[in-house]
């Protein structure tokens, strides 16, 4: 099979007809159905959001001493998911790697529908959530301030801003795909209604050179986000003293998991796009064998993550911490989940080591799979098992989710793919106009690394 | 910081026609409105975005009642603290009660009280509450219709001298009783009265009858004692004067040094008790073989050698030891046999007592304090049930539908008797079989008097106007001796006319204010344990099961069961909540094959009754606890269908065990609702320990954690004006007055046996209990558990709107108003004491409970943390007093609930300038330790590690 | 070319949507900001009816009657109390001991059902303020209540927010006027004094969390 980034030679008219066209080829059967399905989904998240928010966060599993739960564990995990748009399409974008064109749009929606789902859980975990906005600094009439050696006014501040740039980026980057959508959609509803977001693009040589400005500075902009957002959010947990929680590994560690986890979703995302849309002329073996590659890097990463928390733990010489590593993970209750955590997280990833399988689409989306359950669970090992055992054994417990736990989690699954497939429906899959641009350069030969 | 004051009337006739709606404070009383507070400042606020919600949204103005005319001694705002005693089964404790405009809300100990000194036991801190229990009755009713107390009452004034009436009622200590029982009779001739309580004392007179030919009362003097063997007797948790003993033996048994004496203690009792934790050699032994130790015992300290054949050898060098210290030490050590045990083996410790020369010295004994003790009981009234010869009978309190042996089938019992009046505070299972009915006052709400234990006279007077159409005891038995309307006051008064006279100087008005007549203890008598002393022989105990019944240490016999603080009370050793269990040691459970929460099936004969299994280390093998006071099939909804009722297979006698017994599990299982469910500190030097001679050795052993850590943070001590609590663990039993103390002071909610299953208990003070098993032995650790507010508090840092902080003098506050709930506190606080509300827990209080709340605490709305402040409101308080009169505070001025509450002064709380007071000068002892100080958090609580004192000859 | 997809005047409409969408967004965070400011949350200067037509001005400046004299608790308590309807009969049962204007007074007092004021001071209740302490060091009535011997209804002057009073708590002992000094002359008599007064009575501004919530 060939390595090539696009095969073939499309017009930019052919180019035009297979992207755009998604957008008002009418949904099938199938499509109907799983949008009904996570509209349903996503029904039954709002109504439990409500019942929560109205009965109290005790319709939850949290108790003392395990205080945080699954509202934080699919927080990270959301969030987590959320990297992997933002590395590819602005620090893929910084180092010029073309591959990355046939992919960032989606794994850009992807990005803010995830961060999207992960915004929802912190508001939603709070004891009072109506008083959440007290976490961001305004000159209120009580004169107080939040406190900003708590890690979480930083989250507040972290996440929201990540949620904007993304959504700019986003936005920025499909002006061009929206303008032609606006010249070239059948129906002068849809063409209008594209046009109002087009933002009224004129494709001059000018705008273009404002347009590729503004784009980089984005680029620029977002860049350093993927590093800090899950920085700060890992140090909701490195800043406090909880055995397994007291780390100084945990911001590249969680960063590194993060990426870790958003290729895994973008594998898992891709491959039945690509499939459905028939896009294997422009999403190639090559786009999924580096996401494969990256997988595989990060995978290390995070291994070596768990590596370093084990060392430390029997280094630090401090009773708790080796209990924490040594017995209470592996051993103690909800064991499994670490068990399924390693498997998922080390083993697996090790076979991307062979060709064969970063080249085989079924194995890629069975393995992506399976490292989005191993990250869950990776959270799950990190706060809740952590909390089981923490200093006093007198405080011992063991922790399990109520019926409101899991539906919110499946809600918001039903909620991400409710907002996904309506991306499918109204816009570009691919970046059009980028497509075009790569058609260009491989026809001059431009050298691509 | 209160005052006390005396007669309580003035302020009562002065307050509007229903103190509990409107006793007429600038403050509603209602916790509704500052509840209701709390929520619209959620929504409101939430909306609007406001710090102070004065009136940001329209809810109607809140309304200001001013009395309409002021008692002198009354300023609204200012809490008033009045005497009064509560009884239980006839013995007196005396009380001081806080009360904010007439409304009883917090029950302290009496230091003026012999019974008291100051301290209580859960029970009394948790009486306040029944007094506003929604449940209680509130008018009489005649089969089943309500009708008028006044006229009941007249027409019971009027009746024509009944033939066959019959009292049953609690045992009774009260003089002014003792003389309207005589008028009773006098006006009833043959009236008899039957004292019965499921837990009474009759062997223990039966016993000194044995032993000195007549029914007496030990008084035992711990404070003298240096060796003390108890047989099965929890005299620190679990006897009439508890209060007072363990306080007596924590002042001989507490170490001040490494070089200091200290008491030694045997015990030999089937289940772990508070008592037993402190024991240096707990020998655990089945209720019957206790009467085998006794006898052993008795023959050591006589000389002769004891009787080998029926003793295992651990049994036998736990006898010689115990002897052995005794002789050594003649007229300074002492034994006490448990109330429950038979006759005999209290004319055995008689004997043992005398043989040691402990009578008169460290052992006295007086006349029993309560009435009649060897009269009428239980019994006597059955078998003149059976024979028809009752025509009337009054219940008073006690519930023998629910608490007599299965054998008398007392309901049936009960259909004989034409003509049946109960009266009691609740419909309870006894009320709703008899024909007439009376709610009885509340002791809060009464006039009375009482002895103490030593026989000392405590009055009785109420706080609060009785609530519902209700009369006391007193009142009722006056009725039956022709009083057309009982007046509590009016008789109290008659009954002391004279005794204040005799008093001297001292006045009426004085005594009140004591609560205690003074100088009416019982005098000694003089005793020796002639020819009756020499013990019936006692029967030996089988190899087969037995049952064992305990008075439950939270609702006692079923009598508290409808508290709900009493319910959610974790017990001392076993941490079980909202409920009783099969309580079995580790090889009964395997000899059975069952784990916690297994059903067992306990059958006696035709009897028989399913607990889920709890095992406990350091019990006594083949043998099952039960504690009595659960399942209640009626009592309000607190009680009813609580546990399991092991009345159903009590014997009439001995009541304290069943045996035989058939132990069968039955494969099912039943869910226990605890706190605690690690109780080994895995290495980690949580709670330490060390046998005296250790502690003699090394008594720095404890160096290592205490003392200053490197820190980056900047030192708190702005300036000398810090708070602290020094905690001494080898003085405390467990038995968690504390607790109740704290959750009293502090509005803190019950979540009920979901809400403890689940982990979301809300108690601010707890106590940590580690088993250390070694061999045979299991040493029992108790480490009360509360904010330890650390100099460089964990929580602090990760609060992310400043809702807890710390203050300048020293205390890590917690600020719920401006708590959101994120809830990382508590997963940083390494010691796990912050309690979160994970529903509106205060949502739904009743009215009349909401009276109770300490109107200087929040009541907590939904989703905010809380945590033990040290009672910041009373510190507050004692500093507006101390800056308006411009002096600083003095030493012992501001005591948290739960030290005040302590029986032993285990917890010491205060200034830490303050040389010379024990919060500081114990923290300078060799032993004193910071939980978890490695991690630097400096906590402001220490601990002093528990010493052991064990018998040198015993160890191997 | 067909005719145009959008009119001419679209591209002003649009910027006018775009402008106005971004107040919009803006006026959400702003408009409850400044509400909470507003007296209308504060309550500030509402004269409530009360049940007594009671009028301070004639009590006060008339009669010259001291607040303590009626509101003595304020030196014992926490709350400053309203007078008994027995201290209003202590005068009235002698001088107009039958204008009508007293009738619920008198009702009162003979039927011994207290009268049911409105409050006009309302803290949340998780706010503990004690009025003891504050007159033990000379705060007068004044600062917070206002003249009130100047109103014929009494309503409440300052916000009684929780900023309004750590202003005080955190402004410093310089700026605690000294009392029985008529309040347009604090400022002169700072001035001269600086924080002597404060000095005198040794006032200590608490601003730790527990002063005010327990």
């Amino acid at each position: 099979m060939s390595k090539a980034l696009l095969i073939g030679r499309p017009t930019d008219a052919a180019l035009g007809d297979q992207l755009l066209g998604t957008t008002w080829r009418r949904g099938g059967r199938t499509w109907w159905i799983v949008f009904a399905i996570s509209g349903a989904l996503t029904l039954m998240l709002f109504s439990l959001i409500t019942y929560t928010v109205v009965t109290g966060i005790g319709v939850w599993g949290n108790m003392i001493p395990v205080a945080w739960a699954f509202g934080i564990i699919n927080f990270v995990w959301w969030i987590g998911i959320g990297h992997a748009g933002t590395f590819i399409s602005a620090i893929l974008y910084l180092f010029e790697q073309p591959w990355r064109t046939s992919i960032n749009r989606l794994a850009e929606a992807m990005t803010l529908f995830a961060v999207l789902q992960a915004a929802m859980y912190p508001v939603l975990h709070l004891g009072r959530p109506w008083f959440g906005y007290w976490l961001f600094p305004y000159p209120s009439q009580m004169e107080v301030w939040p406190n900003v050696k708590s890690a979480l006014p930083w989250d507040a501040a972290a996440v929201s801003t990540y949620f904007t740039v993304s959504l700019l980026f986003w936005y920025l980057g499909m002006i061009p795909d929206l303008a032609s959508l606006r010249d070239s959609a059948p129906t002068r509803r849809r063409r209008f209604i594209y046009g109002l977001f087009a933002l009224g693009w004129n494709g001059k040589a000018t705008t273009w050179r404002h347009y590729r400005a503004a784009y980089l500075v984005l680029a620029g902009i977002a860049t350093p986000l993927v590093l800090s957002v899950h920085s700060v959010v890992s140090s909701d947990f490195a800043i406090g003293l909880t055995p397994g929680w007291h780390s100084t590994i945990f911001p590249p560690y969680f960063v590194a998991g993060a990426i870790f986890s958003g290729f895994a979703m973008v594998l898992t995302l891709l491959i039945p796009v690509r499939h459905i849309f028939k896009l294997h002329n422009v999403v190639t073996e090559k786009h999924l064998e580096n996401c494969a590659k990256l997988t595989l890097v990060t995978g290390l990463i995070v291994a070596y993550g768990y590596i370093t928390e084990w060392f430390l733990a029997w280094y630090s010489g401090n009773a708790s911490e080796i209990y924490q590593a040594w017995i209470a993970r592996p051993l103690g209750p909800r064991a499994t989940v670490f068990w399924i955590t390693m498997i998922c997280n080390v083993l697996v990833p090790q076979l991307f080591w062979w060709k064969r399988v970063r080249r085989s689409v079924l194995a890629l989306f069975v393995m992506s799979l399976l490292i989005n359950i191993g990250m869950w669970g990776e959270r799950f090992m990190i706060i809740v098992q952590s909390l089981q055992r923490e200093f006093l054994p007198s405080m011992w417990s063991s922790y399990a989710p109520t019926w409101v736990d899991i539906g919110i989690f499946v809600g918001t699954m039903g909620f991400f793919l409710f907002l996904f497939l309506l991306f499918l429906r109204l816009l570009p899959v691919v970046a059009v106009s980028e497509m075009r641009e790569l058609r260009h350069d491989l026809e001059r030969g431009v050298e691509h690394g | 910081m209160t005052t006390r004051k005396h007669d309580r009337l003035r302020v009562l006739s002065s307050e509007p026609a229903e103190p509990e709606f409107s006793p007429g404070v600038d403050e509603p009383p209602s916790e509704l409105d500052r509840r209701e507070m709390m929520k619209l400042l959620a929504a409101g606020a939430g909306l609007a975005g406001v710090g102070s919600l004065a009136g940001c949204m329209e809810e109607p103005r809140e309304r200001i009642m001013p009395r309409v005319t002021n008692p002198p001694e009354l300023t609204p705002g200012v809490p008033l603290s009045y005497a009064t005693s509560m009884v239980i089964d006839g013995f007196a404790t005396g009380l001081l009660v806080q009360t904010y405009e007439a409304r009883p809300t917090k029950v302290e100990g009496n230091p003026d009280h012999p019974a008291s000194l100051g301290h209580t036991m859960t029970y009394h801190q948790a009486s306040v509450l029944d007094l506003y229990d929604p449940h209680r009755a509130r008018g009489p009713l005649e089969a089943g219709t309500p009708t008028m107390l006044d006229r009941l009452l007249r027409n019971i004034a009027r009746r024509e001298p009944m033939t066959g009436l019959w009292f049953l009622m609690h045992p009774q200590s009260s003089p002014l009783l003792a003389d309207l029982i005589a008028a009773v009779r006098q006006r009833h001739p043959g009236t008899r009265f039957a004292f019965h309580s499921p837990l009474d004392r009759r062997q223990v007179y039966e016993g000194a009858r044995l032993a000195f030919g007549r029914p007496l009362e030990a008084q035992y003097r711990f404070t003298q004692a240096d060796v003390v063997v108890s047989l099965d007797a929890d005299f620190m948790g679990a006897m009439p004067n508890s209060v007072r003993w363990a306080y007596d033996f924590a002042q001989r048994r507490r170490l001040h040094g490494p070089g200091g004496q200290m008491s030694r203690l045997y015990l030999a009792e089937p289940r772990p008790s508070p008592t037993g934790s402190l024991a240096d050699h707990r020998l655990p032994a089945r209720p019957s073989e206790i009467a085998l130790l006794a006898q052993a015992l008795l023959s050591a300290v006589q000389g002769a050698t004891a009787p080998s054949g029926n003793l295992t050898p651990r049994q036998q060098r736990w006898v010689q030891a115990a002897a052995s210290d005794l002789g050594s030490r003649r007229g300074r050590s002492l034994v006490i046999a448990g109330d429950r045990q038979p006759a005999a083996v209290h004319a055995a410790v008689h004997a043992i007592n005398q043989a040691i020369g402990a009578i008169g010295s460290t052992v006295a004994f007086t006349e029993p304090a309560i009435l009649e003790p060897l009269g009428d009981g239980l019994p006597e009234l059955a078998s003149a049930m059976q024979s028809g010869q009752v025509q009337t009978l009054v219940i008073v309190e006690t519930n023998p539908v629910y608490t007599a042996p299965p054998e008398l089938d007392f309901p049936a019992l009960l259909a004989k008797v034409p003509e049946t009046l109960y009266a009691g505070d609740m419909l309870d299972e006894t009320a709703r079989q008899c024909q007439w009915f009376v709610p009885l006052s509340h002791y809060m709400e009464s006039w009375g008097d009482a002895r103490a234990y030593d026989g000392s006279i405590s009055l009785i007077q109420p706080l609060i106007r009785r609530m519902y159409d209700s009369v006391s005891v007193w009142e009722l038995v006056a009725a039956f001796a022709g009083d057309e309307q009982p007046d509590g006051h009016r008789l109290v008064r008659q009954r002391y006319a004279d005794e204040a006279a005799d008093a001297g100087l001292l006045t009426w008005q004085k005594h009140l204010q004591l609560g205690v007549i003074p100088n009416t203890a019982l005098p000694p008598q003089q005793v020796s344990a002639g020819a009756g002393a020499a013990p019936p022989q006692l029967s030996g105990a089988g190899s087969s099961f037995e049952v064992s019944f305990e008075e439950s240490p939270s609702v006692y016999d079923g009598r508290f069961a409808a508290n709900s603080w009493l319910q959610e009370l974790p017990k001392p050793h076993t941490k079980i909540t909202w409920g009783n269990a099969a309580v079995v040691s580790p090889a009964t459970a395997r000899e059975l094959g069952v784990g916690n929460e297994d059903v067992v099936r306990l059958v006696r004969g035709a009897f028989h009754v399913d607990l889920p299994v709890y095992v406990l280390p350091g019990h006594a093998d083949r043998c099952v606890t039960v504690e009595l006071g659960y399942g209640r099939s009626a009592g309000g909804p607190v009680a009813e269908g609580v546990g399991v009722n092991v009345y159903r297979i009590r014997p009439p006698s001995p009541a304290s065990h069943a045996s035989p017994v058939q132990v069968i599990a039955t494969g099912g299982t039943q869910r226990l609702a605890y706190t605690q469910k690690v109780f080994d500190q895995h290495g980690r030097d949580i709670a330490r320990y060390a046998e005296a001679a250790f502690y003699q050795a090394q008594p720095q052993f404890t160096e290592a954690q205490r003392g200053p850590l490197p820190s980056w943070l900047p030192e708190f001590f702005e300036n000398n004006y810090q708070w602290g609590m020094t905690i001494d663990t080898m003085i405390c039993t467990g038995c968690s007055s504390c607790v109740v103390a704290c959750q009293a002071e502090n509005n803190i909610p019950v979540v009920g046996k979901k809400g403890v299953i689940d982990d979301r208990e809300m108690h601010w003070l707890r106590i940590d209990t580690y088993r250390e098993i070694s061999g045979d032995d299991v040493e029992f650790i108790h480490q009360p558990m509360l904010c330890q507010h650390c100099e460089k508090a964990p929580c602090e840092y990760v609060c992310p709107v400043y809702a807890t902080q710390h203050s300048p003098d020293g205390l890590n506050e917690m600020v719920y108003n401006r708590c959101i709930g994120t809830r990382f506190c508590s997963n940083n606080c390494p010691y796990k004491v912050r309690r979160f509300n994970w529903f509106d827990y205060t949502e739904d209080t009743p009215k009349t409970k909401q009276l109770q709340f300490n109107p200087n605490v929040t009541v907590r709305a939904r989703g905010v943390m809380e945590k033990c402040t040290f009672c910041v409101q009373r510190i507050r308080a004692a500093e507006i007093v101390a800056r308006r009169e411009r002096r600083e505070i003095q030493p012992g001025e501001v005591a948290t609930a739960c030290q005040q509450a302590c029986p032993t002064g285990a917890i010491q709380f205060g200034l830490l300038h303050h040389n010379g007071t024990n919060v500081v000068e114990w923290r300078k002892e060799p032993r004193a330790y910071a939980v978890l100080h490695d991690l630097g958090t400096r906590p402001r609580v220490m601990y002093l590690a528990k010493i052991t004192n064990p018998n040198p000859e015993l160890d191997d | 070319m067909i005719h145009p997809l959008y009119p001419h005047w679209s591209n002003t409409v649009y910027r006018a949507v775009i402008v106005a969408v971004l107040l919009g967004l803006a006026s959400l965070v702003l408009l409850p900001w400044l509400y909470v400011r507003t007296t209308y949350n504060t309550n500030q200067f509402v004269p409530w009816d009360q049940p007594v037509e009671f009028d301070h001005r004639h009590h006060v400046r008339d009669d010259g009657i001291e607040c303590l004299y009626c509101h003595s608790a304020a030196e014992r308590s926490p709350s400053a109390g309203v007078p008994t309807t027995e201290v209003c009969m202590g005068c009235h049962s002698q001088i107009w001991s039958d204008s009508p204007l007293l009738e619920v007074v008198r009702r009162s007092y003979f039927s011994g059902k207290p009268i049911n004021w409105r409050r006009v001071h309302d803290l949340p209740d998780f706010t503990y303020f004690n009025h003891s302490v504050h007159v033990a060091r000379g705060i007068d009535c004044v600062n917070c209540h206002g003249d009130v011997g100047s109103m014929a209804r009494v309503v409440q002057v300052q916000p009684l927010t929780m900023g309004w009073c750590v202003d005080c708590h955190r402004a410093g002992t310089q700026h605690i006027p000294p009392p029985n000094v008529p309040r347009d002359s604090w400022e002169a008599s700072l001035q001269m004094l600086g924080d002597e007064p404060a000095r005198n009575r040794d006032v200590t501004l608490l601003t730790t969390c527990t002063a005010c919530h327990r």
